[in-house]
């Protein structure tokens, strides 16, 4: 066999969004409103908008009842009504629809007597299943679900009972919803729902969407406009620094805020890849938001994602630490400059870890609305000029860590580029207090019906490890495109579960997954043979992956039992916890 | 998390310090006033061997709230600590003459004796472990060694094919074949520290490197590589099974102790008024 050594560069449309969608489909989306209105000539010729629709959109039909989105779903596209209607599921306070009919799991505890009765409960076969999917709908509280494979969808059956029983309002033909949380990877803020057999949607990812905004200015408007509306005055009030303004004044700041998409969307593609190259290299695909020394001219506030916090040293940068949802950038500097006569630039450089969803406020907004308000006291300290390395925000929770220990800067470096800042409830064992015993193993078998659902192997710097468990991400992109919505993140800033019944075994989130932390197992039956498709004869196959003992009343098995305290389960938005860990 | 381990050990200490103290001024106390303590530190001992036994029962139900499992190991090793201290009040500083007594102190010395060196063993060979190899899972080091004899055979056999000559290969059969072959080399070798059953390989290797010409020489830093890492795996395995089996030690001879001790209450119970 000859070797490949030249070959076409790959294009962005070289595998479209779905193969089915016909010249003819295409014609008759750009014929609706509002896409016959939108001036084509402003697109570039490489990315004309018939490219986008043939491309990066696909055609969904539903029947009525058939759920499009869930709240708390993470997707990474936007629906435009075509035909028929879809109807919104208000997020209000008791309005929410149960869980059980979304297809997710019911977060239910076991008592202590169902906690204890596992230890001769458990089934000795691996990957028992009793049950392997949603019922045909006969009890209350069962999953419906329609569809083969790819194409299942879960649905509601009482459609006169939803609406009766909660608050909902349609949205029609010609009309876009979910395009916020696809272009802020925030999740979905309500369910919705088909409202009628026939209903015919228009699924656009989130790269045509933004390439439509950006090219369409009524539409940038428009989304913008949402964004302005729902999010963002929600979100500066969440901010630490904004947290004392009045409504009056948020509101003067969010006129003044803009909002940027900077990286690719899709870091967990490409990461694996990316991970391959030298330190430099991954630091020039990394892209640049502020570099160190420039001018200070705005605070930087991180919506989604995650950014990296590097200072120059020799000719290469040192990560002095990173900074996700609701921290800040740049601070220090403009109170720095704001009371100083002798002014600062910025003080180190910010890129896109992958992707990263940012708010940029003006100083001139920082000084009017924060600073001056600000006792001397709670203000960051100021930049001493002989200062080698200064800190970053400390005081806005931003994570910083002191240069002088380089073994910190090699842990977080290490964090870093391996994108283990993702997760909330990383699994870290230190080997040097490790005796291998795997109590933490068989603890974890004994909560999950004598399957262990983490491997005790992983990456490590020196003796530090991080296992391969499921890190329940803030960024969980193992969500993105599960067709029965069974990965789930459990209500909140919960754990990131599955529901068995729903799972099909598609193996998309274990796909998605960049830390290989979802395994794809063939249940079983009591006897020990593999349960098969009754068409295809193939055994049946599930997603697992850590679940953080969501349903043991004890928490993380795998923690409780390490007797030698050489494994912690930590929210890396804090390494500083890491840290007063590893120095005990 | 919220108390650092050194002040933990700290406060470890000066429990078990404390309660010796103590438990030496109250028995100082009931023999100046001729009172016999056996009894009660009897039935105290045997109440602490039982919480201690129960750590390893705990170890089946991680997932209750019952506290972490490092919480229960502190208590369980100054609760030994204690138990000492307390045997030896017990038996009064005189070694017993019954053969059920005896056996009873041996069989709680063997234990305490265990507990401690396991102690020792799981503080001192994990930082081993990590400094070479890192974390090797215990039970694929056996298919490990295999796929690496397999390898080190395939690359000596492709080595007459490669040059033309059989001296690597003939050398891989005199010298290296038993070690790539070879399960173990436990105390004589990773246990005691000994590098004899390795430098001599390494030696013959450079010795042998001046017939070789640079391609032989490329074959033979591949075979050297092996051993390096097959010596590794054997070093991982030797330890790793200490540290398995020194609990094979310990918890039998803990429930032999606790039921032997029952045993003994019990007679002693029996013939209190006596």
């Amino acid at each position: 066999m000859s070797e490949l050594t030249h070959s076409e560069r790959p294009q962005r449309w070289d595998v479209p969004f779905d193969e089915d969608m016909t010249l003819a489909d295409v014609d008759q989306v750009l014929a609706a409103k509002p896409f016959c209105d939108i001036d084509q000539s402003r697109f570039p010729q490489a990315i004309p908008l018939r490219g986008i629709i043939e491309n990066e959109a696909r055609i969904l039909k539903y029947r009525a009842g058939d759920l499009v989105v869930r709240q708390g779903d993470y997707g990474n596209s936007a629906f435009f009504v075509i035909k028929g209607r879809v109807r919104v599921v208000v997020p209000l306070p008791n309005n929410e629809l149960p869980e059980s009919v979304l297809g997710r799991k019911l977060s239910k505890s076991k008592s202590v007597w169902e906690s204890i009765a596992q230890v001769w409960k458990n089934p000795v076969v691996a990957e028992f299943r009793a049950k392997v999917q949603a019922s045909s709908g006969q009890g209350e509280g069962d999953v419906l679900a329609r569809g083969e494979g790819e194409n299942t969808t879960v649905f509601l059956q009482d459609i006169p009972g939803v609406i009766k029983n909660h608050e909902t309002v349609t949205i029609a033909q010609g009309e876009f919803f979910g395009e916020i949380a696809a272009l802020g990877r925030t999740p979905r803020t309500a369910t919705i729902f088909a409202d009628e057999d026939g209903t015919e949607l228009l699924e656009i990812k989130w790269q045509g969407l933004r390439d439509i905004r950006l090219f369409t200015p009524s539409i940038k408007q428009h989304i913008d406009k949402l964004y302005r509306q729902r999010s963002l005055n929600v979100q500066l009030g969440a901010t630490a620094i904004f947290a004392h303004l009045n409504e009056a004044e948020l509101q003067q700041v969010a006129n003044r805020t803009e909002f940027h998409s900077i990286g690719s969307f899709d870091w967990h593609a490409s990461y694996k890849k990316i991970s391959q190259k030298s330190a430099a290299e991954r630091l020039d695909d990394e892209s640049l938001i502020y570099e160190e020394g420039g001018y200070p001219d705005s605070l930087v506030i991180i919506r989604a994602g995650f950014a990296r916090v590097s200072v120059l040293k020799g000719n290469g940068h040192r990560t002095v630490g990173y900074i996700s949802k609701g921290q800040s950038f740049g601070f220090r500097e403009i109170a720095h400059n704001w009371r100083s006569e002798e002014p600062v630039t910025y003080q180190h450089s910010l890129r896109a870890l992958g992707y990263v969803d940012i708010l940029v406020v003006p100083s001139d907004i920082i000084q009017q609305y924060v600073l001056e308000k600000m006792s001397p006291t709670d203000l960051p300290a100021q930049f001493e000029m002989e200062e080698d390395q200064p800190g970053i925000d400390e005081n806005m929770d931003a994570v910083a860590l002191s240069s002088e220990h380089l073994s910190k800067t090699d842990v977080i470096e290490f964090m870093v580029e391996n994108r283990y800042i993702n997760g909330t409830a990383t699994m870290i064992v230190d080997l040097d207090r490790c005796t291998r015993c795997d109590d933490c193993v068989r603890a974890c078998a004994s909560a999950h019906g004598n399957n262990p659902r983490f491997v005790r192997q992983g990456k490590h710097i020196s003796n530090l490890m991080v296992a391969h468990a499921c890190m329940h991400c803030q960024d969980p992109v193992c969500m993105i495109g599960c067709p029965t919505g069974a990965i789930h993140r459990q209500t909140g800033e919960g754990q990131v579960v599955i529901n068995d019944l729903t799972c099909i075994g598609c193996s998309t989130c274990a796909n998605s997954c960049p830390y290989e932390n979802i395994r794809m197992v063939e249940v079983r039956s009591e006897q020990g043979a593999y349960i098969r498709d009754q068409d295809s004869q193939k055994p049946i196959v599930k997603a697992t992956k850590c679940d953080l003992c969501a349903e043991q009343i004890g928490g993380p098995a795998c923690q409780n039992a390490c007797p030698h305290g050489a494994l912690v389960r930590l929210d890396m938005k804090n390494p500083e916890r890491l840290m007063d860990w590893i120095s005990q | 998390m919220s108390m650092t381990r050194k002040r933990r050990r700290m406060l470890g200490i000066t429990t078990v310090f404390t309660f010796a103290v103590m438990l030496v001024l109250w028995q100082f106390d009931h023999v100046q006033r001729l009172e016999d303590t056996s009894l009660l530190t009897g039935y105290l001992l045997i109440t602490m061997v039982t919480v201690l036994a129960l750590f390893n029962l705990r170890k089946r139900f991680s997932f209750l709230p019952l506290g972490t499992a490092e919480g229960w190991l502190q208590v369980h090793i100054y609760l030994g600590c204690m138990a000492v201290f307390l045997f030896f009040m017990h038996i009064e500083l005189h070694w017993p003459t019954g053969v059920i007594e005896t056996l009873l102190a041996i069989l709680f010395l063997c234990v305490a004796v265990s507990g401690v060196l396991g102690l020792i063993l799981s503080r001192v060979i994990p930082s081993r472990l990590t400094a070479r190899g890192g974390n090797v899972d215990f039970e694929q080091i056996p298919e490990l060694r295999r796929k690496i004899k397999w390898k080190a055979e395939e690359i000596a056999a492709e080595s007459i094919k490669l040059t033309g000559k059989s001296t690597i290969a003939d050398f891989y059969v005199d010298r290296l074949q038993m070690f790539f072959i070879a399960s173990n080399y436990f105390f004589s070798k990773h246990i005691l520290g000994s590098k004899h059953h390795i430098e001599p390989l390494y030696t013959r290797i450079q010795a042998t490197r001046r017939y070789l010409n640079d391609e032989e020489n490329e074959i033979m830093n591949q075979l050297e590589s092996l051993l390096s890492e097959k010596d590794m795996l054997d070093f991982q395995h030797s330890w790793q099974w200490v540290l398995k089996v020194w609990l094979f030690l310990h918890i039998p001879l803990s429930s032999a102790l606790l039921v032997l001790g029952s045993f003994h209450g019990l007679l002693a119970f029996h013939f209190l008024g006596d």
